[in-house]
């Protein structure tokens, strides 16, 4: 089965086996799904003025939410393994982790797919991926320059996130007021918040962050540079004939 | 046409790599042209974050430090301090990091491909990763047009 989702200001495409039991309570399991990820908008969005991101910001007395503190140690611990590259701390306005949020949101909703008993689930939170499956799963990664031709094929049976500058311009600052190392990063492998905060970081920190991450052994990853040169932890892509 | 990169480390991490507040031993790489101990200082300064009073947190001041954790790669532990109900401060307690390592990096010009080519090669593909589709910009996505396909 296959549905869509539109939240988060991005779109969730949720996909699990087609012989699995699910499907007599599959748009229950969707309305569950998009309830999740519509509540979590209303915590991080820095688009929503009462989010309690937008309410932090503004330095507010308010309650917080477990999810929120939840958060914020999950960005203190990638800022710590990324080096300070992925700096929640660092972006204009204020804390702001929407560059993990996603990747965040997307494992609580396949968490939601598998409890309801999917054998095989992926969720596409907008470009960042989480899977639960037994084989790996070819992912393929979006092209920086072109929307409808891909670059390159990963696999996984566990996550993959990619950051770019594409699509939403340049979003992302390197904490420490260099210039940025590249246009686009993908980073395989799990969790997939802190997956997806090494793909903003590789944006800032290029090679300095890949052979970090490379160090630390739990993921693979690579980055494109704005001349269209991939960077890559070997192991990571596919062999594919390019023609 | 693809070329490797070799990028060689060295860490002075112990054995027992137990270490206090942001311990790691810091790499320097051959491509490092930034001194990383001054970033790490510049970065360490932004810790603080000043939270707004949760109902759940203690008075205080108090120091907590949550169960020491495994990435995978290390164990982590998180401490949090809480002052008048709120987090004051947030630090890694314990990272246990890896010995020395050397990191080859695969550099290669990038392909422009159809999933159509990918396919030809035994590798369908349904997924596609990039970065934040806006709801406006998923309707033209190659991810949009494949879970069409699909009957979506």
């Amino acid at each position: 089965m296959l549905a869509e989702i539109a939240t988060m200001g991005t779109v969730f495409t949720l996909t699990v086996d087609e012989d699995s039991q699910l499907l007599a309570v599959w748009n229950d399991l969707v309305d569950e799904v998009t309830h999740e990820l519509e509540r979590i908008d209303d915590t991080f969005s820095t688009y929503r003025v009462n989010s309690e991101v937008s309410r932090f910001r503004r330095g507010g007395g308010v309650v917080h939410s477990e999810d929120f503190d939840e958060v914020l140690v999950l960005c203190e611990v990638a800022r710590e393994l990324t080096d300070g590259y992925f700096d929640p701390w660092a972006v204009p306005g204020g804390y702001d982790p929407s560059g993990l949020v996603k990747g965040w949101a997307g494992e609580r909703a396949l968490a939601l797919l598998v409890d309801a008993g999917a054998n095989e689930a992926v969720v596409n939170a907008g470009g960042d991926i989480a899977i639960h499956a037994t084989n790996p799963v070819n992912i393929a990664i979006r092209h920086p320059d072109e929307a409808d031709r891909v670059c390159g094929v990963v696999q996984s049976t566990t996550g993959v996130a990619t950051s770019g500058l594409y699509e939403r311009g340049c979003h992302i600052v390197n904490p420490f007021g260099d210039e940025l190392s590249a246009v686009a990063a993908t980073v395989v492998g799990a969790p997939l918040y802190l997956a997806d905060a090494f793909a903003t970081a590789l944006i800032a920190g290029g090679d300095e962050v890949l052979a970090e991450m490379a160090r630390q052994g739990q993921f693979r990853g690579c980055y494109i540079t704005p001349d269209l040169i991939m960077h890559a932890i070997p192991g990571t892509l596919v062999d594919i004939d390019a023609g | 046409m693809r070329r490797w990169f070799t990028l060689l480390g060295a860490t002075v991490v112990g054995l027992v790599g137990i270490l206090a507040l942001h311990p790691r031993a810091k790499t320097q790489l051959s491509v490092a042209t930034v001194d990383k101990s001054s970033k790490q200082a510049k970065a360490s300064a932004k810790t603080k974050v000043s939270t707004p009073a949760a109902a759940s947190l203690p008075a205080g001041p108090v120091s907590v430090t949550g169960p020491v954790t495994n990435y995978g790669f290390g164990d982590i532990a998180v401490t949090v301090d809480v002052a008048n109900h709120k987090i004051v401060d947030i630090a890694i307690a314990k990272f246990q990091a890896l010995e020395a390592y050397s990191v080859e990096i695969e550099q290669a010009a990038v392909p422009s491909l159809r999933t159509e080519a990918l396919k030809a090669q035994g590798l369908p593909i349904a997924i596609v990763s990039g970065a934040t589709y806006t709801s406006q910009g998923f309707a033209y996505s190659l991810q949009g047009a494949l879970n069409k396909l699909r009957g979506k």
